[in-house]
């Protein structure tokens, strides 16, 4: 069933699915009593299935490779998350679990048996430990209110011929990283994916934002950090196949707004002092893995404005500087920033057109075409020169930027100074480097026939 | 309600330059084969975990023999867990981009005829692309019908009602020098759930039509 037949049974607007009206889930809200979990709550036939799926699909991202393991963010997040764990009774059949997934979407979600889920992705556009406890605290009153449980019945209860499967086709066309959690979910879970993709209900998603703001607030955080964590996921700086429901629905300005309101009247004494400093000093691996991620995803303004980021906190730090030629590489003959023309619906239909239809060299081959093209291209290639060989000046030993640097040079028709880039890499990179061998075939092809491809 | 109604279809795409080559491809690499299974109830399509789990191993099992029965060397089965985790990392990315790679493929096959359909050497990053010619990526996907739910497609349908069992099996040869696909293969089953208790039976012999025309095993032919 395609995302049309599913907005007109849901009596969704299909072109503006932030204003969706959930008929399924009408009276759900007011079984719930304000502040919390309801006193008790019956597992049923439906509920242990809905646990069993969790289970199954905590152990589907564990063997996917989907866990994103870093000592220093998995102790952030667990921190945050049991500060905002204590501030009431974990319910019944709820043990919580924080686990970082490798996908650049910009998304985090809870399973009913307490697992919570964060994207690489959105990490990596929080600033500081209170706007990311404020995400938390939003996903784990999904939890305690047990939504994931009322949602399921409803899907449950309606005759409505969901194949998840191809639900999530239309949703994350592209495959690839972006969305890799949710195409996961998909053959395990359809809650997750209805979750993701359309939120619970318009009452399901403002008691969220509401009781978690409580919870913030109660676990002595800034509560002004809600608003700013839901303007920071108003990013818009590239064309994104699927946007899950936390930046549409309810309309993410709507939501801003309410939260603003609640942050004007609700004062939190003494509140945790939390700096953007030591918020990238812990998720700065995270971050630096999204801006790869980035990358390998055709999103390199996102690359871009990231690996800044890290630039701008610390400027003297070689690695920070490498990604940010390695994303400025990555552009071609992309603009940094998007043109005023991109954001018109025929601009978005464009780039639409170009992540769903064309492969990376046929996007490409368009931009150069156009008559900024060729300009753009030197302006990035000459940037990312420099920036690798800024980084190579600071430390000469960094194997990343010598490999950067020698693509570089290879994607100008450079072969020498490509291939004395690439020995360097391979005699600082470790022995069992992952990519020897491919750096190695690059060298062959750059040293033999004149005029034979080298990638 | 049984029906031994059976459809199937099968298809193979071959880069132009791959057939026209005619190289043999006998050393192969395997990735993990993705399986999954659906039903379809009378309250609509759900996963079916615990059958998945048990399905993707039987599928992989007749990916090999298929492979190994053509004459070809199994370099290297990923499909184990004993693999680093800079190598189960480079393998899920690798799977990822090809995810992203086969969407398109699947709306444009004449991107693999072209050769244009390609992973690039990123395929190096897997130990066994120094050794194997070609790496295989397959994936299958089923849906199911209950038994009321078969009695009202009948009921409604008659014999149509039938083609509600699905079922897919995409698979791809990758150059594990150049990472170009050379050679994709869907099989489509229509009408019957023999799939999903016997993929041999259900998928063997197109699987290996398809191998033959992707000139594997055939090392020594001229």
């Amino acid at each position: 069933m395609r995302r049309r037949e599913l907005a007109v049974i849901l009596n969704q607007s299909v072109n503006r699915p932030g204003t969706i009206i959930w008929i399924l889930l009408a009276g759900v809200g007011s079984i719930y009593a304000a502040g919390g979990a309801k006193a008790s709550f019956h597992f049923g036939e439906p509920e242990e299935k809905l646990l069993a799926e969790s289970d199954a699909l905590d152990r589907q991202f564990e063997k996917d490779g989907l866990i994103y393991r870093d000592t220093q963010a998995d102790a952030l997040l667990n921190r945050v998350g049991q500060r905002l764990n204590a501030v009431s009774p974990v319910p019944d059949r709820v043990a919580y679990r924080f686990h970082i997934l490798r996908d650049p979407m910009i998304n985090a979600f809870a399973l009913a048996n307490g697992s919570i889920y964060v994207n690489t992705g959105l990490i990596a556009v929080m600033h500081n430990e209170s706007q990311f406890a404020a995400v938390l605290a939003h996903e784990i009153t999904h939890v305690v209110n047990r939504h994931e449980f009322e949602l399921n019945r409803s899907i449950r209860k309606k005759s409505l011929a969901l194949n998840i499967v191809a639900l999530v086709g239309p949703a994350v066309p592209v495959g690839g990283a972006f969305g890799a959690s949710l195409s996961a979910a998909a053959t395990l879970s359809q809650v997750v994916v209805v979750a993701t993709v359309y939120g619970y209900s318009r009452e399901l998603e403002q008691e969220a934002d509401d009781q978690g703001f409580a919870r913030l607030t109660k676990a002595q955080y800034d509560g002004s950090a809600m608003p700013q964590a839901l303007q920071l996921l108003d990013e818009k700086i590239e064309y994104e196949p699927v946007e899950p429901f936390w930046r549409t629905h309810p309309k993410l300005v709507a939501r801003i707004a309410s939260a603003q309101k609640l942050a004007s009247g609700e004062h939190t004494e003494s509140p945790a002092t939390v700096s953007d400093n030591d918020y990238l000093a812990q998720m700065r691996g995270v971050i630096r893995y999204s801006i790869e991620e980035d990358l390998q995803n055709r999103r390199a303004r996102t690359a871009v404005a990231r690996a800044q980021r890290l630039v701008d906190w610390q400027p003297n730090d070689a690695l920070n500087e490498s990604l940010l030629a390695d994303a400025y590489r990555g552009l071609g003959a992309k603009t940094p920033q998007p043109e005023p023309a991109e954001s018109t619906r025929a601009g978005i239909k464009d780039d639409r057109t170009m992540m769903l239809k064309r492969t990376a060299a046929e996007e490409q081959e368009v931009l150069l075409a156009k008559p900024e093209g060729p300009a753009a291209l030197a302006a990035n290639r000459s940037r990312a020169e420099a920036d690798y060989i800024k980084a190579i000046g600071e430390d000469p030993q960094l194997a990343d930027a010598h490999r950067g640097l020698g693509s570089l040079y290879e994607d100008e028709g450079k072969r020498e100074q490509a291939a004395a880039e690439y020995r360097q890499y391979l005699k600082l990179a470790a022995p069992n480097a992952v990519d020897r061998l491919r750096i190695e075939r690059r060298i062959g092809a750059l040293e033999g026939a004149p005029g034979a491809p080298a990638k | 309600m049984g029906c031994g109604l059976a459809l199937a279809e099968d298809s193979t795409t071959l880069n132009e330059h791959f057939a026209a080559s005619k190289t043999p491809v006998h050393k192969i690499c395997i990735l993990p084969v993705g399986a999954t299974l659906s039903k379809v109830s009378m309250k609509g399509g759900e996963p079916m975990t615990k059958e998945s789990e048990d399905w993707r191993p039987k599928v992989d099992r007749m990916v090999v023999d298929a492979f190994s029965s053509a004459g070809a060397t199994v370099v290297s089965d990923y499909s184990s867990d004993a693999v680093t985790d800079a190598v189960r990392q480079a393998m899920v990315e690798l799977q990822q981009k090809y995810s992203g790679l086969l969407a398109q493929m699947r709306k444009r096959g004449s991107e693999v005829r072209k050769g244009v359909a390609s992973l690039g050497d990123e395929v190096a990053l897997l130990p066994c692309a120094a050794e194997a010619d070609a790496l295989i990526f397959a994936g299958a996907s089923g849906s199911l019908q209950t038994g009321a739910r078969k009695t009202v497609q009948f009921v409604a349908g008659g014999l149509m009602g039938f083609t509600s069992f699905r079922s897919d099996l995409w698979m791809a040869l990758v150059s594990a020098r150049s990472g170009d696909v050379d050679a994709l293969g869907h099989i489509e089953l229509i009408g019957s759930e023999k799939f999903a208790t016997d993929p041999e039976a259900a998928y063997g012999k197109a699987l290996r039509r398809q191998l033959a025309k992707m000139h594997v095993g055939e090392a020594g032919k001229k």
